[in-house]
């Protein structure tokens, strides 16, 4: 029984999906691929299969590109897909602009 | 940092063409063994499995060269590829004992030797060195360019 869960939680591990705003913060930065990679010491395919979900990092890339971005990992990844960034600023209430 | 290989990795379907290619050409030399087929035929298939075999390793590289010098996910593909290889394999070779069993009444090594062709014995050995990179080929999702200008969903095939 206890093993029949484990096996379904590990099945479910598996399978989670990760979201991640790579290519967002990359592109901010003016960042290519190969900048990004070489940082972070993995290859640059594996930074475009990061961006598009075709791969999740370990915990330990995944600290490496928060470091790298000095950014929390929950700001980069996440197991929910990230609202988009139109969407968000459109929910924020209007900020008055201080002089 | 550390330096990671790439291979020049050719499109997915490119890939997956040499792989259905050169999975012909191992069937064409199994036929050739299994129903004795003119050797002409053997001779051809192998020759042509050297050329493919070469493309395919310009397309996606050997899974065990510089292996300390791949990242995580690399390495995470490339024993993935091994784990599957091994798995089919093991289902080869024991399908290979059953001719065998079925001619000789025997389950043991020498009649393995008498009954199953040298050719497919050999086709078997060129299945098992070269199955993990034919997972690979057809597996590895299309590259990605080193500038990365285009937005993610652009470079999704």
């Amino acid at each position: 029984m206890a093993a029949r869960a484990k096996t379904r939680a590990s099945k479910a591990g598996a399978e989670m999906k990760i979201f991640n705003r790579l290519a967002v913060l990359r592109a901010e930065r003016g960042l290519s691929r190969k900048e990004l990679a070489d940082a972070v010491g993995i290859n640059y395919q594996t930074v475009g299969y990061l961006e598009r979900g075709d791969y999740s990092p370990s915990l330990e890339l995944a600290l490496r590109l928060a470091r790298f971005f000095g950014l929390p990992i929950e700001m980069i990844f996440s197991d929910a897909p990230f609202r988009p960034l139109s969407e968000q600023l459109a929910s924020e209430p209007a900020r008055e602009e201080t002089p | 940092m550390t330096r990671h290989p790439t291979p020049n990795l050719a499109s997915r379907r490119q890939r997956r063409l040499l792989v259905v290619l050169t999975a012909a050409l191992i069937a064409a030399l199994a036929a050739v063994g299994l129903f004795d087929l003119p050797r002409s035929l053997g001779v051809a298939a192998l020759i042509g499995y050297w050329v493919v075999a070469a493309r395919l390793d310009a397309a996606v590289g050997r899974p065990m060269r510089g292996q300390a010098r791949l990242d995580e996910r690399q390495r995470a593909v490339n024993d993935r590829a091994h784990r599957v290889a091994y798995q089919v394999m093991s289902v080869l070779l024991l399908a290979s004992l059953v001719p065998a069993y079925l001619l000789d009444g025997e389950l043991w090594p020498g009649a393995v030797v008498r009954t199953v062709p040298l050719l497919l014995l050999a086709t078997l050995a060129i299945t098992h060195l070269l199955l993990p990179q034919l997972i690979l080929a057809w597996s590895e999702p299309d590259p990605v360019a080193p500038e990365g200008n285009e937005s993610p969903a652009s470079a999704r095939p």
